[in-house]
């Protein structure tokens, strides 16, 4: 009777079963979000012009994500064609630059005892070029495994262009690229390489699965955001032939990459610009819906930072250098959808602006709309509540507040990028830390501070001046929302207590040796 | 539910907390039962129910209503008295028999702990309390609601034949005792007819038979009153809702009744609606489709009552009662997601919230659905003389100004109203206010004036005596009742 999740279920497969939601629930979504735009632009009188426009340019912008979403998420069921008995040699990449030599040799292990008839394991060793001290030790464990390594002495292209650099020293038609920290399932070539049987298909992703997104705050909040991508995005994206190419636990057909001359140098979210590359020569894509790796979230908020300043700014980079409108080669919804994904970032200007709505009441008396406060609650309400609903419906209510949370709470970070684009700042390609750094890294949310500060002096002002009006405890309970928002991420920033919370069931894979289950669970 | 399972919600620890509960709110009710004025609404219950069952049937018949209350109530008040207290006790007693079986559907919804906790906040709800203890047919409609309730999860549960028996007994009970139970059942269809493929293929002819079964037990009635024809102006005219009302009606059910300067102030902080709808966004244990079941009867009937009350308004918090329910469910569901440190806090928060607004409710004189009738014609019984005329308006108001009334002096309404010959109250009419109060005021010293429920005339009325006769006193006795004295040339 009841089909939806328990927490008894598995974690690796809860966010990717039932994601489909009704059309009739989707269309309504749709359909109520149009009539609160409508509702909002043309229905209620601008009070101020300037707050006016500032409300407007954010409530395109929601519409946008939320149709987008929508289109994403409407059939989120596979029909991509799959033969078994598809299985030519492959060359193995696990690209390394430094990280710990323990984590290195469980991926690599992992990758030895994948069942399949042929293949080749590689280490891309560019511990050297990247000034690492343990370059040597890779060389090593590649000899002690008897695996090969490639390492790089001239430095070019960060990731993209190691991989680059092993495609001139390899020749199998189809290789696969671990992170690595991403320690394969024994069946991952089983299972993925059987769909190169359609002969147009250049590139197979897999999910990207934190096993250790229980340790801490910061890996627990990175989880809850990349369950709903990995779920029902990619599986939206892979109905309409456009989910991209996610850097880890993909296989790609050579002759597809070498098509676009190699992975793209030229942007820090190299994957994401190849898909596009790959995507506009007619290959197609294919996303299975089934973890076939674990990797390792960032383990410390320096290093989550990091990681989403850099997809940030590689995806922005898409929007303004290499916009997918204006490329002939996609099809309309593979240009929606790449539009849609690299937009993303942009909801970090947006949540700021919306955010100082509020204050600029406080200090000002301001407000963007002749208060017609209660008929807009009347509309507001049902709005936001089924597009909620739809986030956790689509994400087999995996979905959560913390997920909600790091993604509006990133703002600055999506700021920041943004600025990056615009002003053209180099930003070398940095590797997410695959241990933890501790130390209190709060200094990077001093926006969010002063956010705070500026809402109590504001209330304060308010108050001395006015006195308690029914307009302040409107603006005050936004002011509370948008801090709720931010606590989760000012709770990751400070000093971490892991958690060691393992959830019952939440098994490695075999694969993975007892070493590694003690560097992520027992820390 | 198989009995295993209603072994587990019958423990007897909780056994002992239900009647702990009882008892609360036994004590909760004594200061409502017994200091508070009778209203209106009352009025027209104890006034009806002194009739026989026929007549009783043809002015309730007539009114705005269905009579299975009003029958209940007549025998009640044959056995015991036909006081506004011992009705109140009928209500209180219909709410007190609820508490047990409120507990069972939140713990059938969820589970025990869900049950448990939303009792407490059931019978601390100002609104719930209000009429728990109205001589009016609210509670028994909750309890017909609760009771329906149960046996449509056991039927999606198990299909059993005493669930479905239960089933269409609850339901045509509750038809007959108010129309906005069929608000309800609509609701459960709804639910039923958008999830149909959880449960049981079967069910759904089944159904069909018993909404057959309804509008059979119910056309008798309907073609009783359409032989009837209604009667006129008995009842206060309502106003189309606007977007303040939908939203005061949620206020009320957590709030209860407020003065205007503090709903105003929880109305204006509906921005915590998003907070709450934000901070759900929680992995979900075991989520359950009777979580849309719950949402479906805390919203529906609402947002149905809203939307025809732009052809008929209807729209009032009392009518929809049942869905404060499932809104007080809906609530603990929520907070039991959250962390259990959170949960607590939350909870104990929502405790004090809502204690404090029913204290606040029962002691605050300015409470706006507060009618004070007894003390108005306290006052008027000594004060008022044989020489005076009484004049009140509405002329409904009649019914409870006459249940307190012993003094000496002719009691009239504006625009007059010969009850013995007429059973609708005549239309107002400004061209006849001079003649009227001619009439009225003919051979008196003083008139006093008892205005409330003004149903569109009211202003007008008093801005004639102010400009023809001299005003020598005014009085607010509460919200909505103020009594004017005038000076009449004699």
């Amino acid at each position: 009777m009841n089909n939806y999740i328990s927490m008894n279920d598995n974690p690796r497969k809860i966010f990717l079963q039932n994601t489909q939601a009704s059309k009739i629930l989707l269309i309504g979504v749709a359909l109520i979000s149009l009539i609160y735009f409508i509702f909002i632009t043309f229905f209620i009188a601008p009070s101020n012009y300037w707050l006016y426009g500032i409300l407007i340019v954010g409530e395109i912008f929601h519409l946008w994500q939320i149709i987008t979403y929508i289109i994403t998420v409407w059939d989120t069921q596979s029909n991509n064609i799959y033969d078994e008995n598809f299985s030519p040699e492959v060359d193995i990449f696990i690209t390394v630059a430094g990280e710990p030599i323990e984590i290195i040799k469980e991926t690599a292990i992992a990758a030895k005892n994948m069942v399949y008839p042929k293949f080749n394991i590689y280490l891309l060793n560019d511990g050297f070029v990247a000034k690492k001290d343990n370059w040597r030790e890779v060389k090593k464990l590649a000899k002690d495994l008897g695996i090969n390594c490639i390492t790089r002495k001239i430095p070019h292209g960060a990731k993209a262009g190691n991989i680059n650099n092993a495609l001139q020293q390899t020749k199998s038609e189809f290789f696969v690229v671990f992170d690595a920290d991403h320690v394969p399932a024994r069946e991952f070539l089983q299972k993925t390489m059987g769909y190169f049987i359609d002969s147009k298909v250049g590139f197979v992703q897999t999910p990207q699965y934190y096993k250790n997104h229980n340790q801490n705050l910061v890996t627990e909040g990175a989880w809850r955001q990349q369950e709903l991508f990995f779920g029902a995005i990619c599986k939206g994206k892979n109905k309409t032939n456009s989910v991209f190419m996610c850097g880890t636990n993909m296989v790609l057909r050579r002759e597809a990459i070498m098509a676009v001359e190699g992975m793209c140098e030229t942007n820090i979210a190299e994957d994401f610009l190849t898909s596009l590359f790959v995507h506009s020569k007619g290959w197609k894509s294919v996303y299975i819906q089934e973890v076939l790796a674990e990797g390792l979230a960032p383990e410390d908020f320096m290093s989550y930072y990091k990681q989403q300043f850099r997809w940030a700014r590689g995806s922005l980079e898409i929007i303004f250098k290499y916009n997918p409108l204006f490329n002939r080669g996609l099809s309309f919804s593979q240009k929606l959808q790449y539009l849609s994904s690299a937009s993303y970032y942009l909801s970090g200007g947006i949540f700021l602006l919306n955010m100082i709505l509020p204050l600029i009441f406080l200090f000002t008396g301001n407000v963007p709309l002749i208060n017609s406060s209660m008929i807009i609650a009347l509309v507001f309400i049902p709005y936001i509540y089924l597009v909620m609903y739809i986030l956790q419906r689509s994400s087999n209510f995996t979905y959560s507040f913390k997920g909600l949370a790091f993604s509006m709470s990133s703002f600055m970070i999506h700021i920041q990028a943004l600025i990056a684009v615009l002003t053209g700042q180099k930003n070398g390609f940095s590797i997410t830390s695959k241990t933890q750094v501790s130390g209190n890294f709060i200094h990077l949310n001093w926006p969010h501070i002063l956010y705070i500060l500026i809402s109590l002096i504001g209330i304060t002002y308010y108050l001395s001046n006015i006195g308690v009006t029914a307009s302040l405890f409107a603006n005050g309970t936004w002011i509370v929302l948008n801090i709720m928002i931010m606590i989760p991420f000012l709770q990751a920033s400070l000093p971490l207590k892991q958690k060691n919370i393992l959830i019952e069931n939440e098994k490695s894979f075999e694969a993975v040796p007892a070493v590694v289950s003690k560097l992520t669970i027992d820390q | 539910m198989n009995v295993s399972q209603d072994q587990k919600i019958w423990s007897l620890n909780t056994i002992i907390w239900l009647i702990f509960l009882i008892l609360i709110s036994i004590i909760i009710s004594i200061p409502l039962i017994y200091f508070n004025s009778i209203r209106l609404d009352e009025a027209q219950s104890i006034w009806q129910v002194s009739h026989s069952v026929s007549e009783i049937l043809d002015i309730v018949g007539r009114d705005v209503h269905v009579p299975l209350y009003h029958i209940i109530l007549h025998f009640w008040q044959a056995i015991f008295n036909n006081t506004i207290i011992s009705a109140r006790y009928l209500s209180l007693f219909i709410s007190i028999i609820s508490i047990p079986f409120v507990y069972l559907l939140a713990s059938k919804l969820y589970n025990t702990k869900i049950g448990l906790m939303t009792t407490v906040i059931f019978i601390l709800s100002p609104f719930i309390s209000w009429y728990a203890n109205e001589a009016r047919m609210y509670s028994l409609l909750l309890l017909l609601a609760v009771l329906n309730s149960i046996f449509f999860i056991d039927i999606l549960k198990e299909d059993k034949r005493i669930s479905w028996i239960g089933f269409i007994i609850t339901a045509i009970l509750g038809i007959y005792t108010h129309y906005f139970y069929w608000l309800f059942l609509l609701s459960n269809a709804l639910f039923y007819i958008t999830n149909y493929k959880q449960f049981s293929r079967n069910l759904f002819q089944k159904f069909i038979i018993v909404a057959i079964i309804l509008i059979l037990a119910i056309a008798p009635w309907i073609y009783y009153v359409i032989n009837l024809g209604s009667a006129a102006n008995t009842k206060p005219i309502l106003n189309a809702p606007s977007s303040v009302d939908l939203f005061n009606i949620f206020s009320q059910y957590i709030f209860g009744f407020q003065p205007d300067i503090i709903n105003s102030i929880i109305l204006s902080s509906w921005p915590v609606i998003v907070i709450i709808i934000f901070t759900t966004l929680q992995r979900k244990l075991n989520y359950s489709v009777f979580n849309t079941f719950v949402i479906f009867q805390m919203l529906i009937p609402v947002g149905l009552a809203f939307i025809l009350s732009y052809l008929r308004p209807i729209f009032l918090s009392r009518y929809l009662i049942v869905s404060s329910l499932f809104l007080y469910i809906y609530i603990i569901y929520i907070i039991t997601t959250y962390f259990k440190r959170q949960m607590k806090i939350l909870y104990i928060g929502i405790i004090l919230v809502i204690g404090l607004s029913l204290s606040f409710q029962i002691y605050n004189p300015n409470t706006p659905v507060k009618e004070n009738f007894e003390d108005v014609s306290m006052y008027l019984t000594t004060k008022a003389t044989a020489r005076d005329i009484i004049v009140l308006s509405a002329p409904f108001i009649i019914y409870p100004f006459e249940y307190y009334y012993q003094g000496v002096t002719k009691v009239e309404t504006f625009p007059i109203w010969d009850r013995s010959k007429i059973s609708s109250i005549p239309q107002f009419n400004s061209n006849t206010i001079s003649t009227q109060v001619d009439k009225i005021k003919e051979g008196h010293q003083y008139m006093y004036v008892i205005l409330s429920y003004d149903q569109g005339y009211g202003k007008e009325f008093k801005t004639y005596l102010d400009n023809n006769f001299e005003k020598v006193a005014e009085r607010e006795f509460s919200p909505d009742l103020t009594l004017y004295q005038y000076k009449l040339k004699l």
